[in-house]
């Protein structure tokens, strides 16, 4: 299934529930990501 | 037909059990280390369920992003692996993009969706959204040793609008 999912009416006004998050963390201190590879 | 065949009852709670099991990750950061060894898919192959506090201490991006999706399709519902189509057992970000379906619009982007960051069509990097901060989705990745972090979707320049893009599998 490639087609994208956004004008698929299944989804529409699809609602969820608010989550409290905490803090964020600041991007300029995150090492970086490592790249990801598939199973050997 | 929605892409898990869950109705939409079911999708809400599937996409809560995905989030809460991204942030009991996020929670016990400290515990988690980062390996793309065998040990990353503990998660599943242990069956460490997330809404009794189990989770895995080994894990990689896409294991970390697979691992809250079993939690949220599988454990509850029974989806196949319609994640990685590799019967919840392997996957990277390769497979990932290989399944489920795309979302373009930012404002469509609901919890439980997944970034892709990097070129199509491996990619090279994935998270997991959670909710968002001031409409801007928030995700929780999973890229190396200290993390799982709470991070901005956009953090790196390679994600959606960048070359990578969204998808969802719920």
């Amino acid at each position: 299934m490639t087609d994208p999912v956004d004008d698929d009416p299944e989804y529409a006004d699809e609602k969820v529930a608010h989550v409290d998050l905490p803090p964020l963390t600041d991007p300029t201190t995150v090492p970086p990501d490592e790249t990801d590879e598939a199973d050997q | 037909m929605s892409i898990s065949g869950l109705d939409r009852t079911q999708r809400i709670a599937a996409r809560d059990l995905t989030v809460k099991a991204a942030l009991l990750g996020l929670h016990h950061a400290q515990q988690i280390h980062y390996t793309q060894g065998p040990q990353r898919w503990e998660g599943i192959q242990h069956k460490l369920v997330a809404a009794k506090g189990r989770f895995p201490f080994h894990a990689d991006c896409s294991s970390f992003v697979t691992w809250c999706l079993w939690n949220g399709l599988h454990h509850t519902f029974k989806v196949d692996d319609i994640v990685n189509g590799t019967h919840w057992q392997s996957g990277y970000t390769g497979t990932l993009a290989q399944h489920g379906r795309q979302v373009i619009h930012l404002a469509n982007v609901l919890p439980g969706d997944v970034v892709l960051y990097g070129p199509a069509p491996t990619f090279e990097h994935t998270a997991i959204v959670v909710g968002y901060d001031h409409k801007i989705p928030v995700v929780v990745s999973n890229g190396s040793e200290p993390g799982p972090f709470l991070l901005p979707y956009n953090y790196r320049g390679d994600g959606p609008g960048g070359g990578g893009q969204f998808r969802r599998y719920i």
